[in-house]
């Protein structure tokens, strides 16, 4: 009777979430830091991709904005300007710019007066892309370093009631605009992971009843399966050379790591142990990352294509898992007591820190340049996708629609 | 009743032929232990009664929990006694394994299908619950996978799928494998009771199709599961 009201109020509670859908996206910030790079952002001629920028940026935690109601006077792009005012500002640089078509912008120096950088960007059919592919020029001009605002995400959506619901496999633009459906199903879909061309996604599908690995080419649609083995087909990873796909497979009775031609074939065990090993992510062409729950609680362990005694990597929490690595950069979800966060630790020196604050932290996915991570957490009752800096001091809550979001896979660079 | 009688002493006389003692009540085993310890191996009687021809019952001591350690059960392996009639049988236990409860061929289970229907029957549980990041059975649900244990050796023709699920703590691939681990928990204590292992299929559904979609403890603990689902049902 109890419990047949449970199921009463969860029909009932998720009737009103169907009726409340179709909310506009917007981005939520949740923290910024006010110690980065003082940069202000003032409002486009002809346009409002200035506001695309400026979330962008702050993203990263290295930015600190500036409000342009600071600057003093008019600015606009080609004009001359006073550096007093704005040097008064606390703005180091000043982002100016018009739209027309195309976007036109140029960074200016408050310190000195001049001119540091003059961009072009190109119309294309996505105009909030072109405010992205400004925000890399921007990030890349200011930091030294390459940015990944021009890239995507994929994501799992579900809605609807409990033992019930529909399941949506989802790519959108980094910051959660733009969302197209991918997959739709009854049956759980998970782990989507990109390939390094950023063409085809691999993910797991219970469609039949059971867990296969597929991969489908974005553009075409057309779908292949890879891994239809007995028992558990799970968490496919793209090596960067596009050349294999990692998985775990539990054919021999309990999960381990394997390794498969992308194409198809060539499949072959890299570990051997009685535990749970799972959720490999390749640090090179040569190096996996893995959970495995050998010591008794999961932790991360590397090893090599070639096979052999994984070593172990965390020693910090009693539980580490789900893997995902830039360069040197280890993202993983931490159990803290109660609490999983999203932890970033350096693999050479193994030192750590959490970046996330939210309760249940999870399915962290690095950019691509490794200054953010993309994770699922919860807010208002739901999930939901937010990103970190990799530096931890900010947070935004990416926009995606009102049902329950959860795994998201960060794309690589896409040109 | 007089002659029930006469044929369980029968049964009892050809499992544990040779044996001084009375057989000990088949009891669960309350250790849970998810890296298992090697029981003895058992050894039954071989007696023969009648025509017809049952199973030993392979001893469930120990593991059954589907641990790191392994997925076999590593209990001693009770009597092979055969026995005929209907009744039910038992296996013996043997030096430091007890003998599960006894295989039987059709018809020796006190259940029949017809009793997946009836509500007031142990077998319409359909759902064992377990403890966070465990795949061990809990105490209290051994009654019952030794009941549906006990039909589906009886009626080698019925197949289940064992469902594992997880709550949403954690990562969600490495629930997909914990969810797993359940399911092989359920099959692995079933098979000790006479599930053949072809009757039975796992999946492992990690924290992906909640039974409560709420967050806490008391949604996470209905989410924490292994469902029984009898194929063509």
């Amino acid at each position: 009777m109890k419990r047949q009201l449970i199921v009463l109020l969860v029909l009932v509670s998720g009737l009103f979430a169907s009726l409340t859908s179709r909310a506009e996206l917007v981005i939520r910030i949740t923290d910024g830091t006010n110690d980065g790079i003082p940069v202000m952002i003032v409002p486009f001629q002809g346009g409002d991709l200035a506001g695309v920028i400026e979330a962008d940026l702050q993203r990263t935690g290295l930015f600190t904005l500036i409000d342009p109601a600071k600057a003093g006077q008019a600015l606009a792009m080609g004009q001359p300007f006073q550096t007093e005012p704005l040097r008064a500002s606390g703005a180091e640089y000043v982002i100016v710019g018009k739209q027309a078509g195309s976007l036109e912008f140029e960074i200016l120096n408050a310190a000195t007066g001049k001119r540091t950088a003059g961009y072009r960007i190109a119309q294309i059919a996505s105009t909030r892309r072109m405010g992205h592919k400004a925000a890399d020029l921007i990030f890349e001009r200011l930091t030294g370093k390459r940015g990944a605002f021009d890239t995507q995400v994929a994501y799992v959506s579900a809605s609807g009631p409990a033992k019930a619901q529909t399941y949506q496999l989802i790519v959108a633009d980094a910051d959660g605009f733009n969302p197209r459906t991918i997959l739709r199903s009854n049956k759980p879909v998970m782990s989507p992971s990109w390939s390094p061309d950023g063409n085809r996604l691999a993910y797991v599908s219970f469609e039949s009843n059971r867990s296969v690995i597929y991969t489908q080419d974005l553009v075409s649609g057309e779908k292949r399966t890879i891994a239809d083995h007995p028992g558990m087909n799970a968490a496919p990873a793209w090596s960067p050379d596009g050349r294999l796909i990692a998985m775990s497979l539990s054919q021999e009775g309990n999960p381990d790591i394997y390794l498969m031609d992308a194409h198809g074939g060539g499949l072959r065990q890299i570990t051997t142990s009685k535990a749970i090993e799972t959720e490999p992510a390749w640090a090179n062409n040569n190096t996996l990352i893995y959970t495995s729950d050998q010591s008794g609680s999961p932790q991360l362990y590397r090893t090599t294509v070639a096979g052999g005694e994984g070593s172990r990597l965390t020693f910090t929490g009693e539980y580490n898992a789900a893997p995902s690595v830039v360069g040197n950069i280890v993202a993983m979800v931490r159990d803290i007591g109660s609490t999983n966060r999203i932890a970033l630790m350096n693999a050479s020196s193994s030192d750590s820190k959490l970046v996330s604050e939210g309760t249940y932290d999870e399915s962290p996915s690095l950019a691509p340049n490794g200054e953010m991570v993309v994770y699922a957490t919860e807010a208002g009752g739901r999930g939901v996708l937010a990103v970190a800096s990799a530096n931890g001091k900010a947070r935004q809550v990416l926009a995606t629609q009102v049902d329950d979001v959860r795994d998201p896979a960060w794309s690589p660079y896409l040109d | 009743m007089h002659r029930k009688l006469l044929l369980s002493c029968m049964l009892a006389v050809g499992v544990l032929s040779g044996c001084q003692t009375a057989p000990r009540p088949l009891e669960p085993i309350p250790d849970i232990n998810a890296f298992g310890g090697a029981g003895g191996v058992g050894q039954g009687g071989t007696g023969q009664v009648g025509t017809g021809q049952g199973q030993g019952g392979m001893g469930g001591n120990g593991q059954y929990s589907h641990g790191a350690g392994g997925r076999n059960p590593q209990g001693g392996q009770g009597g092979a006694g055969q026995y005929g009639g209907n009744g039910q049988g038992q296996g013996g236990y043997g030096q430091g394994g007890y003998g599960g409860a006894g295989m039987a061929g059709q018809g020796n289970s006190p259940y029949t299908p017809a009793d997946l229907n009836n509500p007031s029957s142990i077998l319409a549980q359909r759902v064992i619950y377990f403890d966070y990041d465990q795949a061990r059975i809990r105490a209290e649900y051994l009654p019952v996978l030794e009941a549906h244990a006990s039909l589906l050796s009886a009626y080698p023709n019925l197949r289940v799928r064992l469902e594992g699920h997880a709550d949403e703590r954690g990562s969600r691939e490495y629930n997909v494998a914990l969810s797993e681990r359940r399911g092989y928990s359920v099959r692995d204590y079933m098979a000790a009771r006479g599930l053949k292992n072809q009757q039975a299929e796992i999946v492992g559904y990690g924290e992906e199709v909640p039974a409560s979609l709420g967050h806490g403890e008391k949604s996470w603990s209905e989410n924490r599961r292994v469902e029984i689902i009898y194929v063509g049902e």
